[in-house]
């Protein structure tokens, strides 16, 4: 054992020196270059993941909007076709009034010329009587005198 | 004819001494890999930002990488936070060392000694004992506190004090020697690959000296990755293991 010790060179005071020199490289790259470094890729992997939850998180509030848009679309287009419809039975329902008003309007013109012709004919008629009762006591009257 | 011979020493060789403590080339170097590493933490460190450049991203990766195998072995992602910097920082150490051991004026750039013997300034950082002693010393612990702060002193010492069966007791007994016989694996594996390499070159260098080292370098630096790797991962087995329940 004296001879290993001698022939290697073997020196408490070395192996404490390279102890020493070892730990303080320890401390020194495990300050300044382990947790600095591991720091660094947490501080990066923990942004990764808020981005990616991020994008996902917009992603789906997208698809809530699209969504949200097409219903929005839906039911303005089911409420433009049902006014369009109202205001189509309405459009109907006014012409026939007004298709009616129109007949009766025309039927009541029509029966009043009517009766004011057959008036004026009547009167016409009755003038012309008249006239010819005239006529007839003149003729007569002229004969009387001439005989 | 002195020069010509190769040396090797098996122990640092001592450059210098200061406050009564000795300094070996091997030290030095591990002070060098500190401030390489240091460097590039403060690098990193004042470059990080959310949007990560080259460096930062290769960092980040590593580290993630890293991080995921061993909650993944650990099958705890606290626990695997917590030692993570104890393992990373002993691969980073290591390798580092392991990588720059062939950089031109690492083992080469010395003095001579009065007796004609060659000190170089800067020795490969793991061809000292007292290095992987040391980081084998760190890591024993750390093991060991884990598993008691996991399982609790009593639960943990049940796995070798075991006097529920004579066969419990021999294995609990088993189990003693093998936990610390890693003492002497972790430190004499890493010691004796890179020394070896270390060794290896210097002979290669000797008998041909260009060309044929460049090949055994890069295998000896593959080699580096490997130790250094192997010895992180052990770390990483021997934790695990140590927070696993005796059956």
């Amino acid at each position: 054992m004296e001879q290993i010790v001698s022939v290697f060179g073997i020196n408490g005071k070395l192996l404490l020196i390279q102890v020493v020199n070892f730990g303080l490289l320890l401390f020194v790259l495990h300050r300044y270059l382990y947790r600095p470094v591991l720091a660094m890729v947490d501080v990066r992997r923990t942004k990764i993941e808020n981005a990616v939850r991020d994008a996902e998180k917009a992603e789906a509030e997208l698809g809530e909007a699209e969504a949200e848009k097409a219903r929005i679309l839906r039911e303005a287009t089911l409420k433009g076709d049902e006014l369009i419809d109202l205001a189509k039975k309405h459009a109907t329902e006014e012409e026939h009034v007004m298709m009616k008003d129109a007949h009766r309007k025309v039927v009541h013109l029509l029966g009043e010329a009517e009766r004011r012709t057959e008036r004026e004919h009547q009167e016409m008629i009755e003038k012309s009587e008249r006239e010819v009762a005239r006529m007839a006591i003149l003729a007569a009257e002229k004969i009387l005198r001439k005989a | 004819m002195e020069e010509e011979s190769i040396h090797i020493s098996l122990a640092a060789e001592k450059i210098g001494t200061l406050w009564g403590l000795p300094i070996t080339n091997t030290m030095l170097m591990s002070f060098v890999v500190f401030a390489i590493l240091a460097v590039l933490a403060f690098v990193v460190r004042r470059n990080l930002a959310l949007i990560p450049g080259r460096l930062q991203t290769l960092v980040e990766t590593l580290f993630v990488g890293i991080l995921d195998y061993m909650t993944e072995t650990l099958e705890d992602a606290k626990l695997a936070r917590k030692i993570f910097p104890l393992v990373l920082t002993i691969f980073l150490f290591i390798f580092t060392a392991n990588l720059i051991e062939f950089t031109p004026g690492i083992g080469s750039m010395g003095w001579f000694e009065g007796d004609g013997e060659f000190v170089p300034l800067l020795r490969s950082m793991n061809t000292d004992l007292n290095t992987t002693l040391a980081l084998t010393i760190i890591a024993f612990i750390s093991i060991e506190v884990v598993g008691v702060a996991t399982l609790g002193f009593l639960r943990y010492s049940k796995k070798f004090v075991n006097v529920s069966s004579v066969l419990g007791f021999m294995v609990g007994i088993i189990e003693l020697f093998s936990e610390v016989a890693r003492l002497v694996s972790f430190s004499f594996r890493l010691f004796g690959n890179i020394f070896a390499g270390e060794v290896m070159i210097l002979v290669i260098q000797h008998f041909v000296p260009m060309l044929l080292p460049v090949p055994i370098m890069i295998f000896e630096v593959f080699v580096g990755f490997i130790q250094a790797a192997i010895f992180a991962l052990l770390t990483l087995f021997f934790v695990k293991m140590a927070i696993t329940e005796a059956h």
